[in-house]
This record gives structure tokens, C-alpha cells and sequence, in this order.
């Protein structure tokens, strides 16, 4: 007892001797954000184009070591297509970091689901101020490659953030499509009446409009009950018949949807509406696709949309089934996301949300082998912290409201007000502005992003690994030597999915023996393969059995490969994986 | 070392190398030449040469186009040859008929008019690498381009080519006798290789593989040889997925985006000619349970009719016997064009090989006697011995009197090489073979070239009615008018106009897969109001639903107020640009 405040006395004296000396110490930090930063980066506003351009070069300048910035090419708009790609290797030797297991991170394919770009930009900032601080980060970047795509859709972001939008504008990219097939290209947009960036609502004064203030929240619309008086008559979305021909707002810039652009069950734009004119004819995806079939070591995915707190996974249509061996992955490794993303809930596209034909990810899994995810980001549950009791993927009117005025005290609702309308003369326009709807106001979005960079990290950590976990060598009766060998995958997620072995994706993974290099006069006479180490029901190998091919290494089941060889040895064994990384171990002779 | 005695035997067989056998593409042009006749037809004034690009191995695609003045403003016509990239009669016989075309508007004054109203697209030889291939020796068949792939999806790219085992300058096939093959020689033709049929009790003889080693030792052979993707197998309907030769993923290709994109580009075309095995104007595509299901498969019942016109009309002008049965829609272009692109797409082969046995037994017997003795004078001697296995199943002889059916387009190609005097089968041959060591295995078969590609002049006998088709067809057409215009002063200025639409051509203004794709431009009509006129009712511009053929028709009306004067007339417009536009002014009766 004594001794301690003994202790604890000194110490306070020691403290108060640097205080005194103004030595350098390290700050009280908060739990979880990286100390001494390089790149020093806010996260409660949000980043348009050239901003986050920006970032991601002084996020590269700053950590050479471990990043490498590029670009898959231009957009449309002539915007770069940034990757960052970050691993302890990139600035060497690139073999290597193709022989690491990788995860592709993307966001804002949709361009209106704008924090989608923020997560991966905060996932680029937090592992690289955290390498070398952080244990956990810096195995992920030693062991694994990610490859980060913040901005799929450049140019709509701009757009977005630039010209006169909603909260769900602009979705697809701007090449101009004649939407209402009248022969004129995006001749009809909505129109910012009152020049303030967002795309409100117009009403009319009218006796007898059938539309009425909501009785709690008054700047919201509600339709009136059929024996009671409205007083307004609702116009639909800030804007005016630009092309005469009776409609309002019908052929808006674009419409095509970069997210029914994939090869994996695509339809035309009769069955999936926004589909363009084939798998990536939307140039933008066409380079991710061309650098993700090029990269075939990613083995984890992840893409970030909005809005309504999901965890997806595919697949998009209900006529494709995935083996359940493959859903069990997804399933286990989003369990853990469910616990970390409070108010999301995990789900299944095609079965629990809306068919989708041609989704991106659905491709990374089914084309290219990837587990990948879809994250619906922007839960209602975050607004108070309670279940959204429609289980919508908004907030409700009311509770959006609520919460402008009582947490963004006004900001997120432009006020009604009047203007004149070309075409109905005096109208009045307000709603929700923008920036108010799919996207987490300044103070939730740095939690936002940490708590989806944490679930891609757990995902990016469960990706397969396959190792070599014992080589033994042994003699036997007759020359011959036993080599055996203990392969082990320690992650949730096999060395191949079920599909990819089914369908060939990617080829199976390689052990071979190095006889020849060290012992010249060795040769391999057999070789087996077993799921059990005693080789009771071993497989015969006839086909090149010096380097044996494997289908998979599942989640910790271990295999054992044997070979039967003349020579001395020592006898080098090499694990080859495509998507779970390579092993090397030697075998000697005790 | 392994590996290096089975290169090292494969340069032995290779060394006796004998040049491609040129006879089979004579008169045909390579890609070169073929440029250079195009460009000889892009002389005209009525045609222009352009590219959509190039291929993998910067081979242009080139589109030829016929018409005259603004030709993106007239309705058109894709024609594409050889869709099927070693079917390359199929590109000469588009240029034969854009030159059949030309020649006729010289001195047709209809053909003429026809050019005026009607843009023609050509797109000759839309893979001209996977077409090029047929010259390179020694000859293999297949209608793949360039693109290292993964046929056999093991990891490896490329890995077990063919090889010219006999040194003849093919690539045929080879036959392994072995107690536990599927393939007996065909009962009647022991030159051609059929499966043991074992409810007749037939005893499997041989193996039949492709000429070549295994080179990766996966027990397959030639499973992945250098390229390549199949233009027909890489368009979006029914995508053959992780097919041997479909490519990546769906118009993966260079010459694939290349067409498609030339083709969504092109809003004013109505109909896409395709001389390709999905053929649809010999047998048409037949009414079919069209399915409710949001996805269709199937013609659509409406647009069944139109099919059997176009089909009518092609039967009028070649004669279609003997035709063979139309090939898979998985990935082909036929099938895109009408049920992704929306338009009437129809197909032909264009070619074939005449059916020649009318009394199959008799005839069959002495064209095996006439090839035999072809076999003799090439390889002396040598070819009679499979022959004289021929395995002779007690039950087959009981029936000998009927012909088997087995392999018929196969006997019938060697009756009609015999007809023609066509040396179209190469006799088997007995070869050492690295991976058979100690067994008979004997390289021969059909020549690959043999039933691909006609005779040089007899495809030329084949382009006029093919010309008189193509006219034909592009007649086949909506025929728009505006009729019953009136328009009525009602005084202060207001003016009621009504018009009708009519459609007096034998294709409705749309099919109704088209509709359904909503690729296409909606049919408009439309008034032109001075800047003085307001709309009191109705939309300057309105959509018409789809016109039916002979007298379909929809009526629309406006009231306009002018606050000056109002004019004498008004112009009313009707059309698409996959139809045309028509005009009509309509005079305001003026107020009694």
C-alpha cells in the first residue's frame, strides 16, 4: 500500500519536472484516431472533386513508403479516375504486392450517395497515418494490399455538389441520354428557381388544392383528408416545361445507371431500368473492370452506397443462386458488421431489398471470385438513436424535420418562399434541402465513416491466407523420402469460393516441391493429397505432381499434401494462391 | 526434360511442312485485299468508306455506307457479313451485293429512288481477325480472334495448341483406337467417324480428338489453342458465360463495341441483315409461347407475321432447299439485334452445301468409291487401311439396305466435294503419336475449310438474288402519311387543328419487341406554332402509339389562340428516324 503512492507520488513529480522543463510529450489522445498525424484532415464536411484529389496526393506524398496514387484514366468530364493503392511493397517490387490478397474499396458509383466517397477517403487517411502505430494496421497493410477507388463517378459528384440537385441527384453518370426517346438529349432538367443549389418543392396557394401543412411540422406537406379543406396545390420539383411538351422536369441530364453496367446477369434497360448499352459501356467501369480483372489477388470487395443502413449481399436477381457454402462466408463475416454498424442490418439483395441486374458487386463475386460487399450507409436509427419503425431507408418527414430543428437548428430546410413560374405564375418553393436526406449531417459523418472502415478492415482482415504450418521429411524402406505438408487457411474466407472452383475463375491453387534446384539428382515419383494427416483416403496426383493443384484451402481445414521423392533434400515448398498469398517452408531430413 | 522430348517430337512432325492449301481460299481476299476492294467500291459516289476502329491486332473494321446526301437522316439498313468471323464467303457476299446495289442505281431509276429514301450500312467483315485466321497455316477451323484466353479455365493461357502431326498443312482430326472409345466408322462411308450406338450393339473402336499433343497433360487436346473470342458468341442476349470463347464478358471485344456502339448510334436503322448461321428467313422464327416473365426469349407473337413477309420474300429470290437447321441465339448477334437493339433482325447463311443424295445408299456408295480413288492419287496406298477395320456390327448388317442416318451432313459433303471435284477429305493416316505410345493413331477427316467456304464463282452465282432481296426488304418499310388535316378558325384567333397518321406500309411503325426495348425513337407528330401561338390544348409535339401495317393510324388535335394574326397555314410533321419524316401544311379555313 505504501509502496504504490510511493510510486504514484513519484511519478507525479516527474510529470511536474517536464512540465517544468517543457520537454516534448505525447498528447492525451482520443481512443481510436491516429496520433501525429502527417496529412492533418477534418472529417465533418465533405469533399468535392478537386478537394479529395487533393487529399489523396498529400495522403501519397506523405507516406511514399506505402501508397502509390494512379489513375485508371479520365471520366467523361475528363476527372481522373484515382486508385490509391496502399501496401508496404507498392513503392518495390509490384510482384510481390500481386502475390498479397488485396481489397478493392470503392464508393460514390452513385454520385449522389456522396459520404460513400468520405469513407474510403477517411479508410486511405486512417491506415496510413496509423501504419507503424498501430499493430493491427500495420499487419493489414504488411499483408494485404488495398486498392482504393473513392470517386467512381467524378464528375456527377461535381455535379451534385455544383448545380442544382436533390438529395437523389445526380444517380448516373452525364453522358447525355434522351431518356423520354423524343430524339433530345436531357432537354428537360429540373430548374433552380431560386438559384440556391437544391431542388425543392413547388405549391400553390389554391382554396381549393387538395393539400395541407402538417399539423405538427407546418413546412411539410401532407395530403388533406377527403372532407376537409387543403388550401394548396402541390407542382411537383423546382422546375419548369423547358421543351413544351407538357411535361416538367422528364429528361434530366444522363439517365443511365453506372450500377447495372456489370457483365455478372446484366439486362437491358427494358428489364433493369438504368441498364446503358451493354456490360461496362460506361467507360468509367469499363477501367475498374479492366484493373480488377487485371489484379486478380483481390479477394475482398467492398462498395459504398446510400441510404438505409445495409450491409448487402447479392445476389441482385432471383434467378441466380450462390452456393451456400459461399453465402456462409458472407454471412460470417457479416455478422460482425452488424454488431459494428449499430441501426444496419444485413440482408440479401434480390430476396429482402429489389432485383438488381448487372450490380457491380454481384460481378466482383460471380466473374471475378471476390466477396464483396454492398453497404447501404446512412441509417435512420442514427437520428435518435431508435429503430425507424417503417424500416425505411430514410428517416421519416417528421423525424427529419425534428431533427433540422432541433439538431441542424434550421440548416437542412429551405424555408418556403415565393418566386414567379413562368408557366403557373406566382408559386412558393421549399423543402429539404440537398444536403439533408441521404447523407449524415457534419456531426455523424466522421462516425460514419470510422464505423464502416472498421466492418472493411474485419472483412479485409478475413480474407484467406493460406500458409504452410508444418513441412516434415522422413525416410523410407527403399530410398524414397516422405515429404508432407500442413496447409492451413486461418480466416473466415476460403482460399477460393465454391463458385470460382465451380466455374474456374481463377486457378486453383499451386504446391509444388522444389526438387532439382537444390538436390540435382532428385526426382518426384508421387505425389497425394489428403483432408486428414493420416492419408487414409489420399488422392493420387497424376498430373504434374511436383506441383500439385488444389481447389481451395476453406476456412481452417487444414490439407495435407505428401510427396514421395529420391534425393537428399532439403526440399523447398511453395504455396501458391491467387487470391490467399504464397507460403514458403522447407522440409530437411532430422 | 519431359517437356522438351514432346517439343522436340513435335518439330520432327512439323518438319515434312507442306503450305496451307490455298485452293480452298481462291478468288477469297485477305484483309489487305479485302481493304483494297472496298476502297475500290468506296469510289463511288454513292458510297463512303469509314472504320469503327481496330481490332487487337489493328485490323480496321470497316463500314461502308450507300445513300445519298444526308444519310443519317434516312432510315437504314444494316447489312454484316460474315457474323460468324470464318465464314468469310459471308463478307464477300455483302460486297457483292453494296456492288450489286451500286450497279442496279446506275440503271434502275426505282433502285435509284431507293438509294435516295434508304441509307445502306455494311459491315462486311465485322471480325476481320478471327477471318484472317483462315490464312494463316497451317489451316485450323474456328471463328475466334486474336485474345490470349483461357479457353479450358485452368489458369493457363494458350496452353495446348494443335499440332500438324502429318505435316499436311491442317489441322484435322485424329482418331486413337482404343477399347474404351466412344466412335466407330460410319457403317456406310468408313471414311467418317460416328458414335457407337449401343441399343444397336455397336462396339466403340476408336477415340476421336483433334489433331495435336496434349501439351499440358490434362487429358484434353488442343482444348486451348492461341486466341480468341467469337464475335457471335459476345453480344448481351443470353450471354454464354464462362464459355470457351465468348470472351470476358459481353462485348468485350474492340469490333464487338465497335459494331454496338456504331449501331445505338445510329437511331435511323430499322432493320439489320445479318448473313449468319442464326438464320431466320429460311425457317422464320415461328410463333412461341412469348412467356410472361419480365425477360423475353422468345419473338414476340405480334411481330411473327412480319418475320414470315420477310422470309416470303426471301424465299422469292434464292432458292432455299437444303438449308441447314439455324444455329444457338446464346451470344449471337442475330439474336441481340432484334431482342437488345429492338430492330427486325433477319439472317440467312447465305451459303450451304447443296443437299446431293436423293436416294441416299446408291449414291452415297459410289461417291465413297470416287473419294477412294481420289485418296489413292494423293497418298499412295497409304489410306486403304481404316478401311479395311471398318467394324462391321452383326446388327447393322442385317438393315444394310437402309442408309444410317448418322453424320448425313457429313456424307452429304462428300457427295457434293465428289459433284464438284472438291479433294475436301484429308485420308487417315497413321502417325507416331508421343502421347499414344504403342497405339494406332491416324490423323485425317473432313478438310476444315471444305464446308466452310464456296467454291470463288459459285458465291458470285449467289450474289443477284441476294441484291433482289436486299431491295426487297428494303421496301418492307412503314409508309407514313398525314391524312384528314383540317384546321378551323373559330374566331379571336383560335384555331382547332386536327390530323390523322396513317401507316400504309406492310411493317408496323415499330415491332413490338422494339416498343418493349424502347431503343427506339418514338413516332412524333408534331405542328410548328409561330412564336405568336399559344397551345390551349394538346402539346406541340405528341408520341403516337405504334402505327399497324396497312392503314394503322392515330388522330391528334390542338387548339392554338394567336394573338396577331393568324397565318394562312401550318406545317405538320409525322416521322422517326428509323421511318422518315413526312410533311404536310395544312390551310386554316378562315371564319365564315
Amino acid at each position: 500500500m505504501l509502496k504504490t503512492s510511493i510510486v504514484i507520488l513519484a511519478a507525479l513529480a516527474l510529470n511536474t519536472l517536464s512540465e517544468l522543463h517543457a520537454e516534448p510529450r505525447a498528447p492525451y489522445q482520443a481512443a481510436g484516431i491516429p496520433a501525429e498525424v502527417k496529412v492533418d484532415a477534418r472529417w465533418n464536411f465533405y469533399r468535392d472533386y478537386a478537394q479529395a484529389t487533393g487529399l489523396l496526393k498529400q495522403i501519397a506524398a506523405a507516406h511514399p513508403e506505402i501508397c502509390r496514387l494512379e489513375s485508371l484514366g479520365t471520366s467523361y468530364g475528363g476527372r481522373e479516375m484515382w486508385v490509391l493503392t496502399i501496401s508496404n511493397q507498392a513503392k518495390g517490387d509490384e510482384a510481390t504486392e500481386r502475390a498479397k490478397p488485396a481489397m478493392w474499396i470503392d464508393g460514390g458509383i452513385h454520385a449522389n450517395e456522396i459520404q460513400a466517397v468520405d469513407v474510403v477517403l477517411y479508410t486511405a487517411w486512417y491506415l496510413t497515418e496509423s501504419y507503424g502505430k498501430n499493430q493491427f494496421v500495420t499487419d493489414l497493410v504488411d499483408e494485404r494490399v488495398f486498392y482504393l477507388m473513392p470517386m467512381m463517378s467524378p464528375d456527377s459528384r461535381d455535379a451534385h455538389m455544383y448545380s442544382p440537385n436533390t438529395t437523389n441527384t445526380p444517380r448516373g453518370g452525364q453522358r447525355p441520354v434522351d431518356d423520354d426517346r423524343d430524339g433530345r438529349f436531357d432537354e428537360d432538367p429540373a430548374d433552380d428557381l431560386d438559384g440556391d443549389g437544391s431542388i425543392t418543392q413547388m405549391r400553390k396557394h389554391d382554396r381549393l388544392g387538395r393539400w395541407k401543412p402538417n399539423a405538427d411540422y407546418p413546412q411539410l406537406m401532407e395530403r388533406a383528408d377527403a372532407d376537409e379543406p387543403g388550401g394548396y396545390r402541390l407542382l411537383g420539383s423546382e422546375g419548369i416545361d423547358n421543351d413544351g411538351d407538357g411535361q416538367v422536369n422528364e429528361d434530366d441530364a444522363g439517365y443511365y445507371d453506372p450500377n447495372r453496367d456489370w457483365p455478372w446477369q446484366w439486362q437491358p434497360g427494358y428489364v433493369q431500368g438504368g441498364a446503358y448499352r451493354y456490360p461496362f459501356s460506361v467507360a468509367e467501369n469499363r477501367m475498374v473492370g479492366e484493373f480488377v480483372m487485371d489484379h486478380p489477388n483481390i479477394a475482398g470487395g467492398q462498395s459504398y452506397h446510400n441510404t438505409g443502413g445495409l450491409i448487402l449481399r447479392g445476389p441482385g436477381s432471383k434467378s441466380d443462386r450462390w452456393p451456400a457454402d459461399d453465402i456462409r462466408v458472407f454471412d460470417q463475416i457479416a455478422e460482425r458488421g452488424v454488431q459494428m454498424l449499430p441501426g444496419y442490418r444485413y440482408i440479401n439483395t434480390a430476396d429482402e431489398l429489389y432485383e438488381v441486374w448487372g450490380g457491380e458487386t454481384d460481378w466482383l463475386y460471380a466473374m471475378q471470385g471476390i466477396f464483396a460487399y454492398t453497404n447501404e450507409l446512412n441509417t435512420p436509427f442514427n437520428l435518435f438513436r431508435k429503430a425507424d419503425e417503417g424500416g425505411g431507408f430514410f428517416a421519416s418527414d417528421e423525424d427529419r424535420k425534428l431533427f433540422d430543428e432541433a439538431l441542424l437548428l434550421g440548416d437542412g430546410f429551405v424555408e418556403w418562399h415565393e418566386v414567379d413560374h413562368p408557366q403557373y405564375g406566382k408559386v412558393e418553393i421549399g423543402g429539404f434541402k440537398k444536403n439533408w436526406g441521404r447523407q449524415p449531417p457534419s456531426f455523424l459523418l466522421e462516425e460514419e465513416c470510422h464505423r464502416n472502415m472498421a466492418f472493411t478492415l474485419w472483412h479485409a482482415d478475413q480474407m484467406p491466407q493460406a500458409e504452410i504450418v508444418a513441412a516434415t521429411a522422413e525416410k523410407l524402406p527403399g530410398g524414397l523420402t516422405q515429404i508432407t505438408a500442413t496447409l492451413l487457411n486461418r480466416k473466415l474466407t476460403p482460399t477460393r469460393s465454391t463458385f470460382n472452383v465451380q466455374k474456374g475463375l481463377t486457378r486453383p491453387d499451386l504446391v509444388s516441391i522444389g526438387v532439382g534446384e537444390i538436390a540435382a539428382d532428385g526426382e518426384v515419383v508421387a505425389a497425394l493429397v489428403s483432408d486428414e494427416p493420416e492419408f487414409l483416403k489420399a488422392r493420387d496426383i497424376r498430373q504434374n505432381p511436383h506441383e500439385v493443384r488444389i481447389d481451395k484451402l476453406d476456412s481452417y481445414t487444414p490439407l495435407y499434401v505428401r510427396w514421395l521423392v529420391t534425393g537428399d533434400g532439403p526440399w523447398k515448398i511453395t504455396l501458391d494462391s491467387i487470391k490467399g498469398g504464397r507460403a514458403k517452408a522447407t522440409a530437411t531430413l532430422e | 526434360m519431359m517437356l522438351l522430348c514432346r517439343a522436340a517430337l513435335v518439330l520432327l512432325f512439323c518438319s515434312r511442312v507442306v503450305c496451307a492449301d490455298s485452293t480452298w481460299l481462291e478468288g477469297y481476299a485477305n484483309h489487305a485485299d479485302f481493304t483494297s476492294e472496298l476502297q475500290k467500291v468506296a469510289e463511288d459516289d454513292r458510297a463512303n468508306l469509314t472504320s469503327l476502329g481496330k481490332t487487337a491486332a489493328g485490323r480496321d473494321v470497316w463500314l461502308l455506307t450507300l445513300g445519298t446526301e444526308e444519310v443519317a437522316a434516312k432510315p437504314g439498313v444494316l447489312v454484316m457479313g460474315a457474323v460468324q468471323g470464318d465464314e468469310i464467303y459471308a463478307s464477300e457476299l455483302a460486297v457483292e451485293m453494296a456492288k450489286g446495289l451500286l450497279a442496279k442505281a446506275g440503271n434502275d431509276e426505282a433502285v435509284k429512288k431507293l438509294l435516295d429514301e434508304v441509307t445502306f450500312y455494311f459491315i462486311p467483315r465485322p471480325s476481320p481477325d478471327a477471318t484472317e485466321r483462315l490464312f494463316e497455316s497451317p489451316t485450323i477451323a474456328g471463328a475466334i480472334n486474336t485474345r490470349s484466353t483461357d479457353a479450358d479455365r485452368d489458369g493457363a493461357v494458350d496452353e495446348d495448341s494443335s499440332e500438324d502431326l502429318n505435316g499436311d498443312g491442317v489441322f484435322s482430326q485424329m482418331r486413337v483406337e482404343d477399347p474404351t472409345g466412344e466412335w466407330i466408322t460410319h457403317p456406310d462411308d468408313a471414311r467418317i467417324m460416328v458414335r457407337a450406338d449401343r441399343a444397336k450393339r455397336e462396339i466403340g473402336k476408336y477415340r476421336l480428338l483433334t489433331e495435336g499433343i496434349d501439351n499440358d497433360r490434362d487429358e484434353l487436346w488442343n482444348e486451348d489453342g492461341p486466341g480468341g473470342v467469337d464475335f457471335n458468341k459476345n453480344f448481351t442476349f443470353e450471354y454464354p458465360y464462362f464459355g470457351a470463347t465468348a470472351g470476358p464478358h459481353q462485348v468485350s471485344e474492340p469490333e464487338s463495341r465497335g459494331v454496338a456502339d456504331f449501331a445505338f448510334e445510329h437511331g435511323n436503322i430499322f432493320l439489320v441483315l445479318s448473313i449468319a448461321p442464326q438464320e431466320n428467313l429460311i425457317k422464320p422464327w415461328a410463333p412461341a409461347n412469348s412467356g410472361a416473365g419480365r425477360i423475353k426469349t422468345k419473338v414476340q407473337k405480334a411481330d411473327v407475321p412480319y418475320f414470315k413477309l420477310f422470309a416470303d420474300a426471301y424465299g422469292n429470290r434464292v432458292k432455299t432447299a437444303g438449308a441447314p437447321a439455324s444455329e444457338g441465339e446464346a451470344g449471337s448477334f442475330v439474336h441481340w439485334a432484334y431482342f437488345h437493339y429492338g430492330r427486325w433482325s433477319i439472317a440467312t447463311p447465305g451459303w450451304w452445301i447443296p443437299k446431293i443424295a436423293d436416294e441416299p445408299e446408291k449414291k452415297v456408295a459410289e461417291k465413297s468409291g470416287d473419294e477412294k480413288n481420289d485418296e489413292k492419287n494423293d497418298d499412295a496406298g497409304e489410306a486403304k487401311k481404316p478401311e479395311e477395320e471398318k467394324p462391321e456390327p452383326a446388327a447393322d448388317k442385317k438393315d444394310a439396305k437402309k442408309p444410317d442416318a448418322r453424320a448425313a451432313d457429313e456424307v452429304n459433303a462428300l457427295a457434293w466435294f465428289a459433284k464438284i471435284g472438291r479433294d475436301g477429305f484429308i485420308a487417315w493416316q497413321p502417325v507416331e503419336h508421343p502421347d499414344f505410345p504403342g497405339k494406332q493413331v491416324e490423323v485425317g477427316g473432313i478438310h476444315p475449310l471444305a464446308r466452310l467456304i464456296p467454291p470463288h464463282d459459285e458465291l458470285l452465282k449467289l450474289a443477284s438474288g441476294h441484291v433482289e432481296f436486299l431491295l426487297e426488304a428494303a421496301s418492307i418499310r412503314p409508309q407514313l402519311a398525314i391524312t384528314k388535316v383540317a384546321a378551323e378558325a373559330l374566331g379571336g384567333g383560335v384555331v382547332r387543328i386536327e390530323a390523322t397518321a396513317i401507316n400504309d406500309g406492310p411493317l408496323p411503325t415499330m415491332s413490338a419487341m422494339g416498343s418493349t426495348t424502347g431503343q427506339l425513337q418514338r413516332l412524333e407528330l408534331a405542328v410548328e406554332l409561330p412564336e405568336s401561338a399559344q397551345l390551349l390544348s394538346g402539346t406541340a409535339r405528341y408520341a403516337l402509339p405504334i402505327l399497324k401495317d396497312h392503314g394503322g393510324s392515330a388522330t391528334k388535335q390542338w387548339l392554338v389562340q394567336f394573338s396577331g394574326d393568324v397565318p394562312k397555314s401550318l406545317k405538320l410533321t409525322l416521322g422517326t428516324p428509323s421511318i422518315g419524316f413526312v410533311s404536310e401544311e395544312v390551310e386554316i379555313n378562315a371564319q365564315n
